[in-house]
């Protein structure tokens, strides 16, 4: 049935796009400036009227910031942190999930319910005392403090539980017919079952983690271990010099740009992940 | 899928891997240990600084000095919380206006006889009273900082001044006059920048103003606060009134300054590097400008070592200290002395440093701040004197702001102080 | 917990007998919750416990747990009543969560029933909705401190050109709350829209269809279809908004550290602040502790209002 392009037709579409279209750069404006005047020297930024392109591109803004804050650092911490804390969030919620989704023991059903209790529990209302342990622990200023604090969360174990309640029982019943131990059960076939939950638990913790700040200012005291958001922090100093603008431009440009590469290859996963989370929650 | 997993597994063993090598202790045993800490992180500081620690350990082998520095916001939070866990350091380089906290938390050691002679004999009083709390010198004091006002030459001379204000009218008259507004009313060049949005910023510059109207700060014997009496509200009232005509434009932050887009300020030495890149040859710095005849006075404030109580280094590190501090090198500068001259561009507190590096402090830049050290007095060291200091930026900002009148906004603030002063006793 | 509940002999193939099953298997599953179990006990129901239990002292962490003056709700009295500088946070929180969910939820809704039909790109509109999400709060408060800034910014220089007066942004008492909600709704919108186009997406394109043949228009259908299918969504939406939107702390404190004066200052920088600029935990933790059970109030009414026609 072919559509008509009544006047009316054609206005909603003129009017949807050029909502989307309006949107879409009030979406990007702030990064385009970003990338723009992290080429600028300050005086160009500062200049009025407005300019909207540097004069040359000042690559130098760059090297500067690589002298002011230990860039290649702050990513080796940020990634080595991120990926430790998903790798034990992924592991840990999927070991809990399955218990909870696939056995029966007394209890279980209480147990759950603390379970989703913490999940009512922000993190602000802990700080302080795990703040507290992690300094008894010795685990200040180092990647234990970062790391393990995070590797448990409840929302993962809810998550990964509602999933794995739909794994067909036969096929671990079978298994456990055929003499494989409980922990070879989950890892050969409840595990790969739950590729899309892992998957989309994997990013929201990958993105959170990565961009987390309020745990890491508290617990980093020594440049060498600063994150990426941490790093960024310490450019905003108080001793303003005019060379600081740009330098600010181009640190925030080298910490979000790689992020905005991962995501433009991995979108469709990032999509899926959030729906998934968004209509089983 | 085993091998999906096997690769997940050896990732997660390699991360906590990595994490345990990095969490686990250095075991050191043999020569003694300094553990220093500070917040000097950048490369071009420990350029010269750590050659300084290489000398000493080089003299002394059997001493091993482990510098860890963290940001400035950091340091104070890392003293108070490095405690337990058996992460303390040795040595701290802190800021003085910590030392009550410290002390009351028994967290220093008090230094020997013949240091505390020393620091009495080699400092000027206002630095021996920055670097003492309860009657106690705490430490050998370093850089000594202080505010003076500073203006941007062509924009006073084009506002018709041959030189720079004296006292508070002249002040008013002439940020007035290099003040630039446009058709629409908005301000383009300002003539006088208050720093806004962090305790030292507000509180620093408007306690200089005060002292140099014959203010004061706080009662002789700490019991109660004055800067709400008739000299701080005049103080917040002459702000008030720069703000409201125009010549403080509230928008302004520092970087227009560097820009040459504010005629004056009151701000400190230390900013001096980054004005001299920014605004070459065109900056000048005089005293801080006087009302009612007063003498004009400025704050300092300064840094010191100290000794963790807890240390067991503790003579080893008082006398690392004394090297480092005293013993003059040849040029008669202490080690010290020449690492805050030449890095820092700061101003060592130590008298004899002042000399020996006289052509350094000789600058046009910095040679009114060192003077300034004549009549300086030091930022008043009290209990909960960071806390007070955050009560009062944010009252006077409520006045700034026109919020509250600056009567109401410092009794407000006093209020509060008086109450932590009591309590913190 | 004993692997011999019946003691029957496990049989020789194929079923075992149920009991004996429950107890070995009630083993393995005690096993595979164990770990996260006393994780969650160790790093979420304790402290949790043990900030309620510091909230009735003082502490500076410098003393012993054992040795901290007790001060019962001293803390909590001195916060309600004698700190306007704690009611102003609550208000200035609560602002900032009603203007961020209101206008993100709305604005993700909106653009998720844009993209939710025929739409060309639906991956490139996506993408750029979405992009904010991903990027650091502190990288982009950096980057919108910097385009409000009131003489360099680029916002300015834009109405400049346009020959329109410029906004003091973050720097006016007035203006530096909304500025700062501005710039969460830029960071969120992408999220909700995502979740809002998956909940859009679940309705069966046989219910609009069965509605046009009954004569319902376009705007008929968006109300007595859409809106009440999406209803557990926008549960789901203005649970978690608000949730995140009460403990917002990264904006205050890049972007304006609380200022100008105490205009952005929130419950959870001000607890902060608090807790390690002054040392005052016994105080902090009663903050922490208030905000909780606001939080809790809010979302078990929101939980309720939105549940109602169930």
């Amino acid at each position: 049935m072919r559509r008509t392009l009544r006047p009316v037709v054609v206005a909603i579409a003129i009017l949807k796009y050029t909502g989307l279209a309006l949107g879409a750069f009030f979406m990007l404006l702030p990064f385009a400036w970003m990338i723009v005047s992290s080429f600028m020297s300050a005086a160009e930024i500062m200049a009025r009227p407005l300019r909207w392109l540097p004069g040359e591109l000042q690559f130098h803004n760059y090297e500067a910031l690589a002298k002011a804050i230990p860039i290649g650092n702050m990513y080796a911490n940020s990634l080595i942190v991120t990926v430790s804390i998903t790798l034990g969030v992924l592991l840990t919620s999927s070991l809990a999930g399955y218990g909870f989704a696939k056995f029966r023991f007394p209890g279980r059903d209480i147990l759950f319910v603390l379970v989703l209790a913490t999940m009512m529990i922000p993190f602000f209302v802990v700080l302080i005392p795990i703040f507290f342990l992690v300094r008894q622990l010795g685990w200040m200023d180092n990647y234990l403090g970062l790391i393990v604090p995070n590797v448990v969360t409840a929302f993962g174990i809810f998550l990964m539980r509602q999933y794995m309640l739909s794994l067909p029982d036969e096929l671990l019943d079978a298994a456990r017919i055929d003499g494989a131990s409980e922990f070879a059960i989950y890892r050969r076939i409840a595990l790969p079952l739950a590729g899309p939950a892992l998957g989309a638990l994997a990013i929201l913790a990958f993105v959170y983690h990565w961009n987390s700040f309020l745990w890491p200012l508290v617990v980093i005291r020594s440049r060498d271990l600063a994150t990426i958001p941490i790093g960024l922090n310490s450019l905003r100093v108080y001793a303003s010099s005019p060379e600081v603008i740009n330098l600010q431009m181009a640190g925030a440009a080298l910490a979000i740009i790689p992020v905005v590469a991962v995501f433009a290859v991995l979108q469709r996963h990032f999509v899926r992940g959030i729906a998934l989370t968004g209509i089983k929650g | 899928m085993n091998i999906v997993s096997r690769l997940v597994a050896s990732l997660a063993i390699a991360a906590m891997v990595v994490a345990a090598c990095t969490a686990a202790p250095e075991t050191s045993k043999g020569p003694v240990k300094l553990v220093v800490l500070t917040h000097w992180g950048d490369q071009a500081l420990l350029a010269v600084l750590q050659p300084i620690f290489d000398e000493y350990q080089k003299q002394n082998p059997n001493v091993k000095i482990e510098h860890q520095s963290v940001a400035f916001d950091e340091l104070l939070k890392r003293i108070t919380t490095g405690r337990l866990g058996g992460s303390a350091p040795d040595i701290y380089h802190f800021y003085n206006l910590w030392m009550p906290e410290f002390v009351a938390s028994d967290l220093l050691q008090q230094p020997p006889g013949d240091v505390i002679a020393d620091i009495k004999k080699g400092y000027s009083q206002s630095s021996v009273d920055g670097s003492s709390y309860r009657n106690q010198v705490w430490g050998y004091p370093t850089e000594v900082n202080t505010y003076q006002l500073i203006y941007n030459k062509k924009l006073l001379q084009e506002a018709g001044s041959t030189k720079p204000p004296a006292t508070w009218d002249e002040l008013r008259t002439v940020a007035t006059k290099a003040t630039k507004k446009g058709a629409d009313g908005k301000v383009t060049q300002a003539g006088f920048l208050l720093l806004k949005g962090w305790d030292s910023g507000v509180v620093h510059p408007w306690s200089s103003l005060l002292w140099s109207n014959n203010g004061d700060y706080v009662a002789k014997d700490n019991s109660k606060v004055r800067f709400n009496e008739k000299a701080g509200i005049e103080t917040t009232q002459f702000e008030v009134d720069l703000i409201k005509s125009g010549a403080a434009d509230l928008g302004f932050t520092m970087d227009d300054f560097a820009a040459g887009k504010v005629a004056m300020t009151i701000m400190a030495n230390w900013w001096g590097a980054a004005l001299k890149k920014a605004l070459p040859d065109n900056v000048g710095v005089a005293p801080i400008p006087t009302n009612g005849g007063a003498q004009s006075s400025t704050l300092q404030y300064n840094w010191l070592w100290g000794v963790d109580k807890g240390s067991k280094q503790g003579q080893e590190a008082w006398k690392f200290l004394t090297w480092l501090n005293g013993a003059p090198q040849a040029g008669g500068t202490s080690p010290m002395g020449k690492y805050l001259t030449t890095a820092l561009n700061a101003i060592p507190a130590r008298m004899s440093d002042q000399q020996a590096n006289a052509s350094l402090l000789g600058d046009a830049f910095v040679k009114p701040f060192v003077d300034s050290l004549r009549t300086s007095r030091s930022e008043p060291i009290i209990p909960g004197a960071q806390e007070i200091k955050t009560v009062l930026q944010k009252q006077i900002e409520a006045a700034w702001f026109g919020q509250k009148s600056p009567k109401d906004a410092l009794d407000t603030a006093a209020t509060e102080a008086n109450r932590i002063l009591s309590e913190k006793r | 917990m004993s692997i011999t509940i019946t003691g029957v002999a496990r049989a020789a193939n194929g079923a075992a007998p149920r009991r004996r099953t429950y107890g070995r298997r009630a083993l393995a599953g005690y096993g595979f919750i164990t770990p996260a179990i006393v994780f969650l006990i160790g790093f979420a129901l304790l402290p949790f416990l043990f900030t309620v239990y510091v909230s009735l002292h003082d502490w500076n962490m410098l003393t012993a747990v054992t040795s901290m003056p007790f001060r019962g709700l001293e803390n909590y009295s001195y916060l309600i009543f004698e700190d306007p500088l704690f009611r102003q946070t609550f208000a200035n929180t609560f602002v900032f969560a009603a203007g961020n969910v209101a206008i993100s939820s709305l604005l993700a809704l909106g653009v998720a029933l844009l993209l939710n039909g025929e739409v060309r790109f639906p991956t490139f509109w996506r993408a750029v909705y979405f992009l904010p999400y991903v990027t650091s709060s502190v990288a982009i408060s950096i980057v919108w401190a910097n385009l409000y800034h009131p003489s360099y910014g680029l916002f300015n220089g834009i109405l400049e050109l346009f020959q329109l007066p410029g906004a003091r942004f973050l720097a006016s008492l007035e203006t530096a709350l909304p500025s700062v909600i501005a710039v969460a709704v830029w960071h969120a919108v992408g999220y909700y829209m995502i979740i809002f186009l998956a909940g859009l997406q679940s309705i069966p394109l046989e219910v609009y269809e069965a509605a046009k043949v009954d004569g319902a228009n376009a705007w008929h259908r968006f109300l007595s279809i859409t809106l009440p299918l999406l209803r557990p969504t926008l549960l789901f939406v203005a649970v978690v908004n608000t949730l995140g939107s009460l403990q917002v702390f990264d904006l205050a404190f890049v972007l304006t550290n609380g200022g100008p004066v105490n205009a952005t200052n929130t419950v959870v920088l001000y607890m902060y602040q608090t807790a390690f600029n002054f040392t005052r935990m016994g105080r902090a933790s009663a903050m922490a502790v208030m905000l909780f059970l606001v939080i809790l109030v809010i979302t078990l009414v929101q939980l309720r209002l939105l549940r109602e026609r169930e």
